[in-house]
């Protein structure tokens, strides 16, 4: 095998050892509304989104209310819908397409 | 001494009731102006969201994906002979653009750029022309010039009750469902088993939640090929049918039965009219292998996914991804010509099946496998594979992979192994006499060198934003 092949796969190893990083937040959120949310919320995760600005939805997180504001806006949604280790990635998702960011979503 | 005791206390009193009037009044000077501010607060955040919404909406926004990789190639020959590329390096950037002025009415598009390191001499889209072709022509390693991949206007109204679409323009055919995964993309509408190329053309979609969760149907039409001629040619006709291919169009759906973003069931069916190939039997057309149109091509396909194991069983099944993919694909010469080496019509199938399951970095790590018969025929020419489309393989492929976030979900890195071992030959060919199947250790087969087993080891690293 070439060793410039044997550099970049050496390279890439060390890097992924060093990474921290899981899978995108706003991505894993957007999973988890179709798999969790979509169906008690009977709405599409832009329109999830758009139920608030990115400030209001950054607000929402650092007072810890997001549960209840999910419940709010979905009242279908079970406790089990709205776990503690679901929320911050609803919640990047939901920022990430907040209805004043101007992110359009995926179609 | 009682009288001077009794004026103190009443002194003191009195104080004391102007000193709590004085506070209740610095309170109630205070709450107003604490109401005042927080009024002023809202308006103010009133305000900011007004101006993010003009500055966002007002605005095309782009985004950056730009990935550099190195792919080291293997083939060998039918007769045994070896070839390599050792170190292919290369640079894509796929330049996003999005618009939503409005919720419902969308534009987005996307520029790419696919090149070698390097100049290139007379080889890439100077030779048979296939490199630069409109199917694949932002897939494949060709010039510094950017070009549209993508750019399309849809409109998402809602009609009667039921969420639907309509969009016309080059649309999103590439990165589809299941293909998504090894190649790190999110899922575009069409199913990778049958469907990966560029296309120009329609969409129209109704989403029917009310009889089934996830239930969707969309109608796809697309255009292949243009009959039309070239302008300011000789003739001064511009633009008329030229004589050469007639036009090649597309027409299919994609039904979603049930998606409950965990289990998902998705089905297509197409079918592409005037599909061209070469005349290997015709000399006139076979000195110079210009295409000719052939016949029709039919394909459909089922594809069935699990995105997590189970219910919350753990982290590891929960993040664990696998999924079954059975396709056909049906040939249908125009009389007096060939498909796929045949006067007559001929079935292909193809089966395709895999895994991706988190790893302990945080990263993805995946395995695929496919086979395909004899005869068949998928649209899978824009595949990001640098060897030729492994779902195309009349034969067996391979492929393992590892996805791993570098810098958030910026940066991120792949090691990507595929190897094809193929039974028959024309996988990768159009629908004339290339697409013939012949068997891999038949004399037609050796003698005309093709190519028996293919490897491409690839390691890539991904900016996007």
């Amino acid at each position: 095998m070439n060793k410039l092949i044997k550099i970049a796969l050496s390279s890439a190893l060390i890097l992924s050892v060093g990474a921290t990083s899981s899978f995108a937040s706003a991505d894993k959120g957007q999973k988890l509304f179709t798999k969790k949310l979509k169906k008690p919320c009977g709405i599409t995760g832009a329109a999830m989104a758009g139920k608030h600005t990115q400030a209001e939805w950054a607000e929402i997180k650092e007072d810890g209310k997001g549960a209840e504001e999910i419940k709010k806006i979905c009242p279908a949604a079970t406790d089990g819908d709205v776990k503690e280790e679901y929320l911050e990635h609803y919640l990047d998702f939901f920022h990430e397409y907040g209805s004043d960011s101007g992110n359009v979503p995926a179609c | 001494m009682k009288k001077i005791l009794a004026l103190s206390s009443l002194a003191f009193l009195s104080t004391l009731a102007f000193a709590d009037t004085d506070m209740q009044k610095q309170i109630d000077d205070l709450k107003a102006q604490l109401e005042k501010l927080e009024k002023m607060q809202n308006s103010q955040e009133k305000q900011i969201s007004k101006v993010n919404i003009q500055s966002a909406k007002d605005n095309i926004k782009f985004d950056v994906d730009f990935r550099t990789s190195v792919d080291a190639l293997s083939y060998e020959t039918a007769s045994g002979e070896k070839f390599h590329n050792d170190a292919l390096y290369s640079n894509r950037l796929w330049l996003g653009m999005g618009y939503a002025p409005t919720d419902e009415m969308i534009f987005k598009g996307q520029l790419a750029f696919n090149k070698a390191f390097g100049a290139s001499y007379g080889q890439r889209g100077t030779g048979m022309g296939y490199d630069t072709f409109d199917w694949v022509v932002n897939e494949t390693l060709t010039d510094d010039s950017v070009k549209v991949r993508e750019a399309y206007w849809l409109w998402m109204p809602t009609v009667g009750g039921l969420q639907t679409t309509l969009s016309v323009g080059r649309r999103p055919s590439t990165n589809g469902s299941l293909i998504n995964l090894r190649d790190d993309d999110k899922e575009q509408s069409p199913l990778g088993h049958v469907i990966n190329m560029e296309f120009d053309g329609a969409s129209a979609s109704v989403k029917l939640d009310q009889i089934a969760q996830g239930m969707s149907f969309k109608v796809c039409l697309g255009r292949g090929l243009t009959n039309a001629g070239a302008w300011a040619d000789s003739t001064g006709r511009n633009y008329i049918d030229n004589g050469v291919l007639d036009t090649a169009d597309m027409y299919g759906f994609i039904f979603v039965p049930y998606n409950d973003g965990q289990y998902s069931v998705k089905t297509t069916w197409y079918r592409g009219m005037n599909m061209p190939g070469v005349d290997m039997v015709n000399p006139a057309i076979t000195t110079d292998d210009k295409l000719e149109t052939r016949g029709d091509m039919d394909g459909a396909a089922v594809s069935l996914m699990s995105n997590g194991i189970g219910d919350e069983i753990n982290d590891f099944l929960d993040e664990t991804i696998v999924f079954a993919s059975f396709a056909m694909s049906t040939s249908h010469p125009d009389s007096g010509k060939t498909m796929l080496g045949s006067f007559d019509s001929k079935n292909g199938y193809s089966y395709w099946i895999g895994t991706q399951m988190p790893n302990l970095t945080g990263g993805k790590f995946g395995v695929e496998f496919n086979h395909g018969s004899s005869n068949w025929r998928p649209f899978t020419y824009g595949e990001d594979t640098m060897i030729g489309s492994k779902i195309a393989a009349r034969g067996n492929a391979y492929e393992a992979y590892w996805t791993q976030p570098i810098v958030s979900d910026v940066f991120s890195m792949q090691v990507r192994y595929t190897r094809i071992d193929y039974d028959y030959t024309g996988s990768n060919a159009f629908f004339g006499d290339y697409s013939t199947p012949y068997a891999i250790d038949s004399n037609e087969a050796i003698d005309g060198g093709a190519v028996k087993t293919a490897s491409d080891l690839r390691v890539y690293f991904r900016y996007r934003y």
